[in-house]
């Protein structure tokens, strides 16, 4: 019996559904450093259960990190690393870092997307969120949010179409 | 309703969500530390798991071997048991039961009649010895233990014509053997 290292592995799955879940976890937490000592968190805890098969579920990640942010929300987490790490908090503030990344040909038509969506209320961005880049199923929106599906699909429907109203009002 | 927003859905997936930082993963690999290297699948199923044949042949052989070892066992057991059975007596014979035996009238062999003017007055046979002389075998017979008796028989005889006595005293051997029977 030989146990081989393989340092690539998560990372290779990190890569893959590592931006996705970090645009959740944005979505999710108060702030970026939050954000990223959530999606650390909860990607770890995941990781350590079941990472050993290689392959894990997106869709646990997702869960994990919707949980660690209400805990987080409830304690006082939050000031606590503000405090002891004071100057990355000061280097990410609330809101200046972007949520999606943006090419120059159309930097413009990103932004004002961007824009829009932070404009929706928390519940649609979440299941717009894990609709559209999460891709999952109406089904596990449902179970990661704790919300019955047919609530999920409603509220994806319903985000879409006051991101359609915000973008009409956007001057173009 | 999906005809309506899939132009917008196809302009939000057009949006790629932004990467973590350089240092992220560095975090990830500290908080992850040696777990997060090693995988199950690197281990080499083939060599950990044993095939079931072999583990059944393996209980096969165990229990023929077990099996055989016992009635081994046993049989050993069975004859060494009966061994030592054939040496040794059921009951050692008492003495006494052989000398009541032995003391009755009809087994002493004196003289019983009159020899000319003695008539025969007394008889008494006086055991002066009893021999365990252990077990023997007699060639196709089961083995016994043998009991030598030693006896004075004495025998007093008077004469009414002159009231005289005569006594005779004649030393005898009596041989019994006690057959065994092992069980």
């Amino acid at each position: 019996m030989s146990l081989i290292k393989k340092d690539t592995m998560w990372k290779e799955w990190f890569a893959q559904h590592g931006p996705r879940l970090l645009l959740f976890a944005r979505q999710q937490a108060r702030n970026d450093y939050d954000a990223e000592d959530i999606l650390q968190e909860a990607f770890v805890r995941i990781w350590r259960l079941y990472g050993h098969t290689g392959e894990i579920a997106p869709g646990l990640v997702f869960q994990a990190i919707r949980r660690l942010s209400i805990d987080y929300a409830r304690r006082d987490i939050r000031r606590q690393h503000r405090e002891k790490k004071a100057d990355e908090a000061d280097r990410i503030e609330c809101g200046s870092v972007q949520w999606f990344e943006s090419s120059l040909e159309k930097k413009e038509c990103h932004i004002q997307l961007e824009e829009a969506i932070r404009q929706l209320s928390s519940k649609h961005q979440e299941v717009l969120m894990l609709k559209i880049w999460g891709e999952l199923t109406f089904e596990e929106i449902g179970k990661t949010l704790e919300i019955p599906l047919h609530t999920a699909a409603s509220r994806y429907r319903h985000a879409l179409t006051y991101l359609k109203s915000i973008l009409s009002r956007q001057p173009k | 309703m999906k005809d309506l927003h899939s132009d917008l859905e196809k302009e939000l997936m057009g949006l790629s969500p932004s990467r973590t930082g350089t240092g992220f993963e560095q975090r990830i690999s500290d908080a992850l530390g040696l777990q997060g290297e090693l995988l199950v699948q690197d281990i080499n199923i083939e060599e950990k798991v044993i095939p079931l044949g072999i583990v059944r042949n393996w209980i096969i052989a165990a229990s023929l071997i077990f099996l055989l070892g016992f009635i081994g066992v046993s049989i050993y057991f069975q004859k060494f048991m009966s061994q030592t059975l054939a040496n040794s007596p059921i009951a050692h014979a008492q003495p006494d039961n052989v000398k009541n035996i032995a003391l009755t009238p009809d087994s002493l062999p004196m003289v019983k009649n009159a020899i000319g003017p003695w008539q025969p007055r007394d008889r008494e046979a006086i055991l002066v010895e009893v021999r365990n002389e252990g077990i023997v075998r007699e060639p196709e017979l089961p083995p016994a233990q043998q009991f030598r008796y030693r006896y004075y028989d004495t025998s007093t005889f008077t004469d009414t014509a002159d009231n005289s006595r005569m006594r005779v005293t004649v030393p005898r051997e009596q041989v019994f053997q006690v057959k065994l029977e092992p069980y």
